[in-house]
């Protein structure tokens, strides 16, 4: 890597061997099929995109966006008898988690068998989370796509929650998710009901995106299978949510949020609180109804319960607290800051500031010093790949390639072979502790 | 801090007594303290600089009444014009709306009217409309007269008091004025407001319907 790199790195020119056919840069920490977030290519990108909403803004645009894509399902599900076997035949539905639990047990032979019971969908949302938990631990089986395009699944399981066969599948999968089953099937027996149905997709129809937010970054994000977040749309939310320092801490906020990537002719709308009471950690949820208040109200208590109960909460404060990735702990001699972008997963890790970025003033001149150097690099009449800047204060080398965008500050002296050697090192680095710094799988349901 | 006056916590007491249900809407031109009577009725809180509302916010608070336990499901609209066309969404169903004004400045006591006037229209019929002239305080900067406000909800029926937020005068008492007035006799739940609520309430509604167990 050094031989090729080092003879194409030299002060703004291009480099003639492309970066992408060494071994580091393959590596491209942090690279992710599956991402959380829309990839755009650079903050340009990101400029372009706000651009060019001014200019929709001014044009009258008649299209089908998202959301009268997900209202035109939600009223053709409304039309729809709450039916297990209605639901499975519907195809839309089939993405969804959708099953039908057949009870055939003999000792539950109550009058009320046979009866409907309470609103199946209520005992739908008090599993809703469980089941998105359950989709986490059996990703392979679930999320495979074979294994959904199967029209109608057949669950057969013991009183006690066991699999006992499953028509799909092997049954060893599917453990937790009868263990779910089972466990809605109790919850209603609790009640001296039982289930006859549930239908999962319905219900879910209505949330498009779950977020939660800490200290100005996205913690975990759940979406419909179907829509990505933008990240020009999460920069509106997280913009949002800093710059109101009280509105959202008395209560529950309901509000409509135009997310211009996601759909700029409409509306979603957004139920949005706090879930400590010292307000760091902010969750909203966006939904395509408007009169879904409760329901996520509701749904937010249980989100929250579920956090108490794993400490997530406290996990997320201190994870505030330390504010991030130092680089005196990376060990890499004169290597002071670094800023990485993920490029497949748009999102970025960057140092905290250090010795001698420690008073405002430096790192301000830091962050101009990275603008020029990304500036020149992305110049469109002459783009670069790599970039080595020896400035007065501080050397700067900036590296570009299709998986990642790097810019590493070193001392003034620093020489290019140190430099990239301690470059290689930052990038094994960051290839190590990737799931820690970035969100590399994306929660859908 | 906290100036509770009148509100009694209920502290176990609801085992025992009624419980009612309201949806109560607060309605009012920006800025005429919508946020800050909320904030002082549930938390017993005032900020000098309170942030404007985005969207609506909603809040719960629970009053004793006798034996009656009375429980606020609060709608905090913001009161921006451009938020005008949601409103419909939040006094939708409500069985109380407070609508509000600044007492220091006369726009707000026209635009309280027209509330007024929009809740009369398009509200639940049976709605009680409190009229409120906030900031009381500010008495040497008074716009609107004590008389005028009074006047004025004498002929439309409505429940009037001025209030300040920042020294507590009247607060609880609008909403317990309130509270008395609603009855208590009928399902707090089908006239809307508990209607939309499809899976969450269930249990509570089935305890909430007919108000009074």
């Amino acid at each position: 890597m050094a031989a090729s790199s080092s003879s194409s790195i030299s002060s703004c020119s291009h480099s003639k061997q492309p970066p992408e056919n060494d071994d580091i840069s393959r590596l491209a920490p942090g690279i992710s099929k599956d991402s959380v977030l829309l990839a755009t290519n650079s903050f340009a990108d990101i400029c372009e995109c706000f651009n060019e909403q001014c200019e929709q803004f001014h044009r009258v645009k008649h299209h089908s966006g998202s959301i009268s894509e997900l209202g035109h399902s939600l009223s053709r599900e409304g039309s729809q008898p709450i039916d297990g076997e209605e639901a499975t035949e519907d195809t839309d539905l089939e993405q969804d988690a959708c099953f039908v639990i057949e009870e055939n047990n003999t000792e539950n032979h109550d009058d009320d068998f046979q009866s409907a019971s309470e609103d199946p969908s209520d005992a739908m949302s008090r599993s809703i989370e469980k089941l998105r938990l359950v989709e986490e631990e059996q990703e392979d089986i679930i999320n495979n796509e074979e294994w959904q395009s199967k029209r109608k699944h057949v669950f057969i399981l013991s009183e006690a929650g066991k699999p006992i066969y499953s028509r799909y599948g092997s049954e060893d999968q599917l453990v937790t998710m009868m263990g779910v089953m089972q466990a809605l099937v109790a919850c209603v027996q609790d009640a001296r009901d039982s289930i006859r149905c549930i239908v999962a997709g319905a219900r879910r129809w209505d949330l498009v995106f779950a977020i939660i937010i800490a200290d100005k970054q996205l913690v975990t994000m759940v979406r419909m299978r179907k829509y990505s977040l933008h990240p020009v749309d999460l920069h509106l939310i997280l913009n949002l949510v800093s710059s109101s320092t009280t509105s959202f801490q008395t209560g529950e906020t309901w509000s409509p949020i135009c997310l211009p990537k996601f759909d700029s002719s409409g509306y979603l709308y957004a139920h949005i609180s706090y879930l400590d009471d010292k307000c760091n950690t902010c969750m909203l949820l966006l939904t395509v109804n408007r009169d879904e208040f409760f329901t996520l109200s509701e749904c937010k208590k249980k989100v929250l319960e579920r956090l108490q109960r794993y400490r997530c909460l406290e996990a997320i404060d201190v994870a505030i607290a330390e504010g991030g990735c130092r680089v005196s702990q990376i060990g890499i001699a004169d290597l002071r800051h670094f800023i990485y972008k993920s490029r497949s997963t748009s999102q970025f890790v960057c140092a905290k500031y250090e010795a001698p970025y420690t008073i405002d003033a430096q790192w301000e001149r830091l962050f101009s010093v990275y603008q020029r150097v990304h500036h020149r690099i992305h110049t469109t009449s002459r783009p670069l790949k790599i970039l080595f800047y020896v400035g007065v204060h501080e050397t700067i080398l900036g590296w570009v390639t299709s998986g990642f965008e790097l810019y590493a500050t070193f001392s003034p002296l620093v020489t290019k072979p140190v430099a990239i050697a301690a470059v290689e090192k930052l990038l094994r680095w960051i290839k190590r502790e990737e799931d820690r710094l970035f969100i590399l799988k994306s929660l859908t349901f | 801090m906290a100036n509770r006056g009148q509100v009694q916590r209920p502290a176990g007491s609801s085992l025992q007594g009624k419980i009612c249900q309201f949806k109560l809407v607060l309605l009012g031109e920006s800025a005429v303290g919508k946020s800050s009577l909320v904030l002082r009725f549930v938390k017993g809180q005032f900020y000098e600089y309170q942030e404007s509302t985005i969207g609506a916010a909603f809040l719960t608070q629970t009053v004793c009444l006798d034996d009656i336990t009375v429980k606020f499901e609060i709608w905090d609209t913001a009161g921006q014009e451009r938020y005008h066309s949601l409103a419909p969404m939040y006094y939708r169903g409500a069985q109380a709306a407070i609508v509000v004004y600044d007492i220091t400045s006369q726009d707000t006591f026209n635009r309280a009217k027209s509330w007024v006037k929009e809740l009369q229209r398009q509200a639940n019929p049976n709605i009680v409309i409190a009229l409120a002239g906030n900031k009381a305080d500010l008495a040497d900067k008074r716009m609107v007269e004590f008389e005028d406000g009074q006047a004025y909800a004498d002929e439309n029926s409505l429940v009037f008091v001025e209030t300040s937020a920042k020294t507590a005068m009247n607060v609880n008492d609008v909403f317990l004025t309130i509270a008395k007035k609603l009855p208590k006799s009928e399902p707090s739940g089908p006239s809307g407001g508990a209607s939309s609520r499809r899976l969450d309430e269930g249990a509570t509604d089935q305890a909430s319907t007919g108000c009074c167990k």
